[in-house]
């Protein structure tokens, strides 16, 4: 397969070192200092985002606040502010609205713009919208705010470009010099190959990203065992594989929890809290579901999960609790856990649910309307079950990693 | 470093806030770094990331109340 010859319209934007840059901006006395956001500020609590001026000492997203003064210890370490961030992550979706409608949000910091036939491409070359698009994310949004941008051909390589240099890198992959970008790259600088891709990549006799783009499909379907093999010689010939939105298929929500907890008493009343959250997204979006996943991983490293068919779709968080609790009595912890996870599956649309024999159903959802309504006015929580409150100082609000689904939750209600 | 206060301040605004007046002292504000909203039920609370010469400070306005509460104040260090 040829290289893809049209031109580029794709463009990736990435938001550098996202919230560490926003705290930057918010708080001057922070600029040109080490920063880092984490989800604890204790020893032990992870790195969320670390500024660039912490990414050059070595310290990553990920590592432990410990691990990050180890290296630094002039590290200043803030807590996350998630209110702040989603509103930059909108005035940034305000801002590329101007130049197309047909773009999507990958994460809270990254955007992926298909700008064919846009009236932006008409005067201008996409690297001069690309470079407009940073002066005004500066000049708008917040003069600290840098963001890398690719473009390419295709989605995936718009990514790889935003990766070529970051901060504030503006790249573009296209006929005339994928050669010499895929030249430089190593096999696992591709988003998506890791050690085991790798590892597969390299059984085939492919070791550098030119093998990769140069094997025959025939080899990359025997090395990925998979029509996968044909989509990645899809993506490095600059065509298209990766314009696929998902629809939403669940409603989750998890904590990791920083004290040693590992008794069932002191697991419900978080369960509880955290079911009661899942619930309240999924009734805001009119669903109702069939079905409730538990998952639970043990600071010793192993974890234990199940999911379970209801017996009808349910939207009180009271049922949904009853189902959980029942997979958290299963589980049977004996050691501390560290992350809780509680997900519900199988959604319907909410507008006609089996009677009841023994149960008012319609009662029940008038109930549970009018608390929604409550928490809709006052705050959320404001009025839950007693074990819930148990679990508000664990259950804290917090950006999801990736989290998309999210994201279009708080657009909605940000109106 | 970051010191929560919690305290109601009284804030001077054209625009963005240009002064606030909290414990007696009237600090100028010299810059307003960030300026977003929340809403905590219907609630709409503005928050404003400003500093002075010398403090950072993160400034609370409930739409309801028309109040003003300094929730923060940073040096930076």
């Amino acid at each position: 397969m040829e290289f893809n010859s049209s031109p580029s319209y794709i463009m990736h934007i990435d938001l550098n070192s996202c919230f560490a840059t926003i705290e930057q901006q918010a708080n001057p006395f922070l600029r040109g200092k080490p920063v880092a956001v984490a989800a604890f500020t204790s020893p032990g609590g992870c790195i969320l985002a670390a500024s660039v001026e912490a990414k050059r000492l070595g310290i990553k997203t990920g590592m432990r606040v410990r691990d990050g003064r180890a290296i630094y210890s002039g590290l200043i370490v803030l807590p996350s502010d998630p209110w702040k961030y989603r509103n930059v992550h909108l005035k940034l979706r305000k801002l590329i609205a101007d130049y197309t409608n047909d773009f999507s949000p990958k994460s809270i910091d990254e955007f992926v713009l298909n700008l064919k036939d846009y009236p932006a491409l008409e005067d201008s070359p996409i690297k001069v919208v690309a470079q407009e698009i940073k002066d005004r994310i500066r000049s708008e949004i917040g003069e600290w705010l840098t963001v890398s941008i690719g473009i390419a051909p295709n989605r995936y390589l718009a990514k790889i470009a935003a990766g070529l240099r970051k901060p504030d890198g503006l790249d573009e992959i296209n006929k005339d010099n994928f050669l010499s970008v895929y030249s430089k790259l190593k096999l696992t600088d591709l988003t998506g190959i890791k050690a085991r891709n790798a590892a597969r990549l390299n059984g085939m006799g492919i070791y550098s990203v030119l093998d990769f783009y140069q094997a025959p499909i025939w080899r990359l379907k025997a090395a990925f065992h998979s029509i996968t093999g044909f989509y990645w010689h899809a993506r490095l010939s600059g065509y298209e594989v990766d314009d696929i939105e998902f629809g939403r298929r669940s409603y989750g929500n998890s904590v990791a929890l920083g004290k040693n907890l590992s008794k069932i008493e002191e697991l419900s009343p978080i369960l509880a809290r955290l079911t009661e959250k899942m619930c309240g997204r999924l009734r805001g979006a009119r669903y109702c579901a069939g079905g409730i996943h538990l998952m639970l991983t043990f600071k010793n490293g192993s974890w234990w999960h199940k999911g379970r068919l209801l017996i009808q779709p349910y939207f009180d968080s009271r049922d949904f609790y009853k189902a959980a609790f029942k997979l958290l009595i299963e589980a049977d912890p004996k050691t501390p856990v560290l992350n809780i996870a509680v997900s519900c599956f199988g959604l319907t649309r909410n507008r006609c649910l089996q009677l009841g024999l023994f149960e008012d159903v319609d009662k029940k959802r008038d109930l549970v309307t009018a608390l929604d309504s409550v928490n809709e006015r006052w705050g959320g929580f404001t009025v839950g079950s007693a074990r819930s409150f148990g679990g508000a100082k664990i259950v804290m609000d917090r950006i999801a990693f990736g989290g998309v689904k999210e994201l279009e939750e708080f657009t909605l209600n940000s109106g | 470093m970051a010191e929560a206060i919690d305290e109601k301040v009284t804030v001077g605004m054209s625009d963005f806030p240009k002064w606030v007046k909290w414990r007696a002292r009237v600090h100028k504000i010299e810059k307003v770094g960030l300026h977003y909203t929340f809403r905590e039920g219907r609630v709409l609370y503005h928050i404003f990331s400003v500093s002075t010469k010398t403090l950072a400070m993160k400034l609370r306005f409930d739409t309801e109340t028309l109040g003003w509460r300094l929730e923060e104040v940073s040096d930076g260090i």
